[in-house]
């Protein structure tokens, strides 16, 4: 745990509240172990018979205890605090660490696991660091003081129930790896049970519409019973610890009784002092057990610091060059140079040259895995080639400070990604300063407006669970205008389309065209008639580009993208011909 | 990424506790479900009652040491007494164990059925219900509800009789063995329990503070993480960052309240403890001086003070586990109070063999009130008869399977299957002649024969049969334990078109009299999987009645006739060459579908 240099950093930076945390807890035990002291002298005073010191005594009494409570005051001001704010600055850490990783780092890992790391593990880092770092130089400084003051009165005595008061520290050792990896399969079962749920209900249509209703419920019952039978094995452990622990400090009470009894008729204590003594003992009780508490916390909160650490320990793949180029502006040409990428294993490109001048428009066709969308996050830098280059106005891109690359880019995906907040600012997501004519006219352009005369609140509109659920068209429409709103150099269309009705398509492509106008575009479709007009059309397959050039050269050519072409033309004639013809699902 | 928005979103999504901590009603109702398993709950509360006696012994045992053996100074049978103590602690700690256990049982028990019922419940809803509740709401109520009141039974009811119980004893117990002393105790109580009381109070608002911060936090993290590609497309880091700081500092701020409170309420009670202390010894010292009070009296006093105000202090506690507790029954009796309709009619009708014939009369149709989804539609279709319904979106078309399978039911008019009305016939005997493919084609966690056979017993000859009718066979084949192929949620490792032949194959499988297809365009499905879809499709209609809510064109060709629905209303009716003649909606769609569907580029 300590071995984390972060730790020790975050610990080190409020070395000042923890200085004082610490000197609270000497000063708190200091004044703490009085009582017993105080209690063993009124005892003595009072089977002397001579209650004069009494009133003094308790008067020390209530004094030593106001001491001790503000001094607890201070060390859970302090220690307490300290955790809730190592914990607050690794949450952010850990954030602004989402935030420079690239995607390689979010395909690698669920999002469930993802946030399971932010939230249960950091928990259980705060967890440890609340309780151990008070708790354990609390126990050490009681433990050592309180020994030593008992070993003044009676060293036998000490021996004796110490010893057994030692093993409270134990409980937790013996029974907590026991309770914890009982309690870790009642989560899982916890889980299957929840996710038997969910599955069920999400499914529900096909449940009824088979008629599984029984199936299902024994199929529950089953999962049920396996989280019940998990719940009563950790509880068949776990309903011992505390038990344990009344029973291990009973036990060193009835060894004080017996021997210290005897030590007080032989005249070796007073009265008094095995009052006090008994006292000690119940001081001390409770810092054992919290002793062994924070040793199988430990264990736990090594490996929470540890997976979170893997996440603030990685290296982002992608990210801005340490001495970037400061380009001024952008005319839009790009190249890529004999590039070849590959996610793993095989690879998607293979040595892909190919230029778009700037000003044009580049539209790409191509099966589905034929590395289309790859084409175009390489562009933005979503990920680097493996070879070769890919050059903006010939800057290779990785020389380019990253967040002006990106700043260059209106990239419109497949699957728009909508956060939960007003329409408003989904738009102006990549342009938060942006005027209100420019968000206008993406909204026009993008034909977002229509749908917006439909919302209660236009684009102040939330979107999501707690606001309106959008169609996919819809969905695409925003993140057309929150291309367009961002008035980029280079405009890439991914597929961006392909839940927008034809009238619609028709519109933005219109309005769209006078928008390319200066600016490069690359559109990824799959109608022909959305990409015919473009400058230059490149057809992929497997990574390679197999053909290209203009709609026209590419029929003349008479290659794939001409039979592709015919072949729609062919089937657009049959149908219209011939009702009975075979259809699409029955021609090779 | 404005907090505000965030803040909506927690707010609505904690489940807020405000309610009452005890309402008699739903205690009553509890008590249903416990009642079964009462032999338990008696057993484990005399447990309980017998180890709260049982920790009297510590302090009456060294009263009597100190009274009858050590200030007389005689030590025989002392080591009898040690003994005797020693086997009350051991007995005590078996009668705690075992209450432990037992509670923790009883509640797992009560548990395992409250969710059998609430699942066997939602069983038997009706889909309507199911469009009106999101699903994480109905699982939170299987999950965290039924968890809130297995607390109340296991820590907070039992504890709390507990608690009052100890309370009562070491009160009476004080009073009889000295009775001035004892009132001297209970002047402090008043103080006690003022002071847990308003801090307990002040502790339930910060505590619900920062459990809606954590929510708000945590939800704005989890869509961050999701959206993470498009913040760094758009180049949002900072503000992101700036919207995460602000919602990490609320919650910091929240902590930190509660670790103030904890900082003054814990030193302050045992503050409170030692002045009571002092006072005893004061008090209590100078009545053993005047030899009122027994030195061992006054020691048992000492030790016994700080246990009365723990159920004080617990009690305080319990009441956040009550209320949390009364609102998630109340909850979950809710829903177990909602009407199952997904019920058939007494006496039901069971369908003989079907021919298939489908007739729809006078139907209207809404799934909200008055918004008709489908208006005074009449059709007939024969037994074996192949149609095609066709519409733009919002026609209507999907709400006729609905229909048939008696998902929903008609507010008008009736729908009928060979002559009988659907709603007087066993909904399992229509549905398992009605075969059903959805547009999203479904697939649960399990292997991919269970996902074909669901949970009915079939043979694997004739999993095998209906995955090679439809074309499944060759994939399947291929996934390296073939049909034994475990598959994820959602079947994330098939593509959309295998996971459509999976349905197919389910279908096939349960060789239904009629057949109602959803044919929704597959989007990302390259040419070749589209063909073989489509081959399987025609497979599947071979020799049933079937119902195709047609979006390709090519399914359309080979069908006997076309309904086409529009804004409500059942238009045209006849083969694609009458319809095209007629120059009406149909025609008009052809013209738009075709466009649509101009097939995508492949290589």
């Amino acid at each position: 745990m300590l071995k984390s240099r972060r730790l020790r950093a975050a610990l080190w930076s409020h070395r000042r509240l923890l200085a004082f945390g610490l000197f609270a807890i000497m000063l708190a035990n200091g004044f703490a172990l009085l009582q017993p002291y105080l209690l063993g002298r009124g005892i003595d005073a009072v089977t002397h018979g001579d209650p004069s010191r009494l009133p003094l005594i308790v008067l020390a009494m209530v004094v030593a205890a106001a001491c001790d409570a503000a001094s607890r005051f201070g060390q859970r001001q302090t220690i307490n605090r300290v955790s809730r704010l190592i914990e607050n600055e690794f949450r952010r850490d850990l954030f602004r660490q989402l935030e420079r990783l690239d995607q390689r780092f979010f395909q690698g890992i669920r999002t469930g696991d993802l946030m399971a790391r932010a939230t249960n593990d950091l928990s259980a880092i705060q967890q440890l660091l609340g309780m151990g770092l008070g708790n354990v130089t609390n126990t050490i400084v009681v433990f050592v003081a309180a020994v030593v003051l008992m070993l003044l009165i009676d060293w036998q005595l000490t021996v004796l129930s110490v010893s057994l008061l030692v093993l409270l520290s134990f409980g937790f050792v013996f029974l907590g790896p026991q309770i914890h990896r009982r309690f870790l399969a009642v989560q899982e079962e916890f889980a299957a049970l929840a996710s038997k749920a969910q599955e069920n209900f999400s499914g529900i249509r096909v449940v009824k519409a088979y008629v599984q209703e029984d199936a299902e419920c024994r199929a529950f019952a089953a999962i049920n019973q396996g989280y019940v039978e998990a719940n009563v094995a950790w509880a068949r452990v776990n309903s011992a610890l505390w038990p344990l622990f009344g029973l291990l400090a009973g036990l060193s009470a009835v060894v004080l009784l017996y021997v210290g009894g005897q030590h007080v008729v032989q005249h070796r204590i007073t009265i008094g002092q095995f009052v006090q003594f008994n006292a000690y003992l119940i001081l001390l009780s409770w810092p054992m057990i919290a002793l062994g508490w924070v040793a199988n916390l430990f264990q736990q909160g090594a490996a929470s610091l540890n997976r979170v650490e893997e996440i603030l320990r990685q290296a982002p793949a992608i990210a801005s060059p340490r001495h970037p180029l400061q380009p001024a502006a952008v005319s839009g040409a790009l190249t890529f140079e004999d590039v070849t990428f590959a996610y793993e294993g095989e690879p998607v490109f293979e040595h892909l040259s190919l230029r778009v001048p700037a000003g044009s428009t580049l539209a790409v066709v191509g099966a589905t895995g034929s590395g289309k969308t790859t084409l175009v996050r390489l562009l933005a830098r979503v990920w680097d080639p493996k070879a070769g280059r890919i050059l903006l106005d010939g800057q290779d891109l990785r020389d380019l400070p990253l967040d002006f690359l990106r700043r260059q880019i209106g990239y419109v995906p497949q699957e728009a990604f909508l956060f939960s907040e007003t329409l408003a600012e989904n738009v102006t997501l990549g342009a938060p300063d942006a005027a209100a004519e420019a968000v206008d006219r993406a909204v026009r352009l993008s034909q977002l407006g229509a749908d917006l005369e439909q919302f209660p609140q236009g684009l102040q509109t939330l979107v999501g669970e707690r606001g309106v659920t959008l169609s996919g068209g819809q969905k695409q429409r925003t993140a057309i205008a929150r291309a367009l709103v961002r008035d980029p150099a280079i405009l890439v269309l991914d597929d961006a389309l392909s839940s927008v009705d034809v009238k619609t398509e028709e519109a933005i492509q219109e309005g769209l065209r006078a928008f390319r106008k200066g600016r490069t575009s690359i559109v990824i479709a799959h109608r022909v008639s959305t990409i015919k007009d473009a400058d230059h059309i490149v057809v992929l397959d497997g990574g390679r580009i197999v053909e290209q050039g203009r709609h026209a050269e590419l029929l003349a050519q008479g290659g794939r993208y001409a039979a592709l072409s015919q072949r729609q033309h062919l089937q657009r004639e049959l149908e219209e011909d011939d009702p009975s013809a075979p259809s699409r699902g029955e021609t090779p | 990424m404005s907090p505000r928005g965030g803040g909506m979103r927690a707010a609505l999504a904690a489940d807020e506790i405000t309610g009452r901590a005890y309402d008699a009603r739903l205690m009553r109702r509890l008590w249903t479900w416990v009642r079964p398993h009462q032999a338990l709950l008696w057993s484990g509360l005399g447990l309980l009652l017998l180890s709260s006696l049982a920790d009297l012994a510590g302090p009456s045992f060294t009263q009597h040491a100190i009274d009858d053996y050590i200030r007389p100074g005689r030590l025989s049978g002392y080591g009898w007494l040690a003994a005797l103590w020693a086997l009350v602690l051991v007995l005590n700690f078996a009668a705690r164990y075992a209450q432990g256990y037992v509670m923790n049982v009883l509640g797992q028990r009560v548990m395992f059925d409250l969710r059998n019922a609430i699942f066997g419940h939602l069983q038997r809803m009706a889909l309507r219900f199911f469009d009106h509740t999101p699903v994480g709401m109905l699982v939170t109520r299987m999950t965290n509800d039924v968890d809130a009141l297995n607390q109340l039974l296991t820590s907070g009811l039992v504890s709390l009789i507990g608690d009052l119980f100890s309370l009562v004893v070491i009160a009476g117990f004080l009073l009889l063995v000295n009775w001035q002393l004892a009132l001297v105790v209970f002047l402090v109580m008043p103080i006690v329990a003022g002071v847990t009381v308003v801090m307990r109070a002040q502790m339930r608002e910060t505590y619900r503070a920062i459990r809606t911060r954590i929510g708000r936090l945590n939800g704005f993290l989890q869509e961050m993480v999701s959206g993470m590609l498009t913040i760094q497309l758009f180049n949002r880091e900072a503000r992101a960052l700036a919207d995460f700081d602000r919602l990490n500092q609320d919650l910091l701020q929240a902590n930190l309240r509660s670790v103030r409170l904890y900082a003054v309420f814990m030193p302050l009670m045992s503050f409170v403890g030692s002045c009571t202390f002092a006072l005893i010894l004061w008090i209590g010292g100078g009545r053993v001086v005047q030899r009122a009070v027994s030195l061992g009296t006054l020691v048992l006093f000492l030790q016994l003070s700080d246990r009365l105000y723990q159920p004080i202090r617990d009690l305080a506690e319990k009441y956040n586990i009550l209320q949390a507790a009364m609102a998630a029954s109340e909850r979950i009796f809710g829903i177990l109070d909602e009407p199952a309709q997904d019920v058939d009619l007494e006496p039901a009708l069971s369908l003989p063999a079907v021919r298939g014939g489908i007739e729809f009369d006078h139907v209207w149709f809404a799934y909200e009130s008055e918004d008709w989804v489908l208006k005074d539609v009449s059709f007939r279709i024969a037994p074996g008869e192949k149609v095609a319904v066709v519409g733009a979106t919002g026609a209507g078309k999907t709400s006729l399977i609905s229909l048939l399978t008696r998902f929903y039911e008609a507010q008008r008019g009736a729908v009928r299957v060979d002559g009988l009305d659907v709603r007087r016939l066993a909904r399992d005997s229509l549905r398992r002649r009605v075969g059903v493919i959805l547009q999203d084609p479904f697939i649960f966690t399990g292997s991919v024969a269970q996902n074909i056979q669901l949970g009915t017993a079939m043979p694997r000859s004739r999993v095998e049969e209906a995955a090679r009718a439809v074309n499944a066979d060759r994939f399947i084949r291929r996934l390296p334990e073939g049909y034994d192929q475990e598959l994820h949620e959602r079947g994330s490792e098939l593509s959309t078109g295998q996971k459509q032949l999976l349905a197919f194959a389910r279908a096939l499988a349960f060789d239904p009299a009629i057949l109602m297809v959803l044919d929704e365009a597959t989007a990302n499905v390259d040419v070749e999987t589209e063909q073989v879809i489509q081959a399987s499709l025609l497979t599947l209609m071979e020799g049933r009645t079937s119902i195709v809510i047609a979006h390709r064109l090519s399914t359309i060709r080979h069908v006997d006739r076309i309904l086409v629905l529009h804004k409500g209303r059942l238009v045209e009716e006849g083969t694609h060459a009458e319809l095209m003649l007629r120059r009406g909606v149909y025609a008009r769609l052809y013209e738009l579908q075709y466009r649509v569907e101009s097939p995508a580029i492949s290589a």
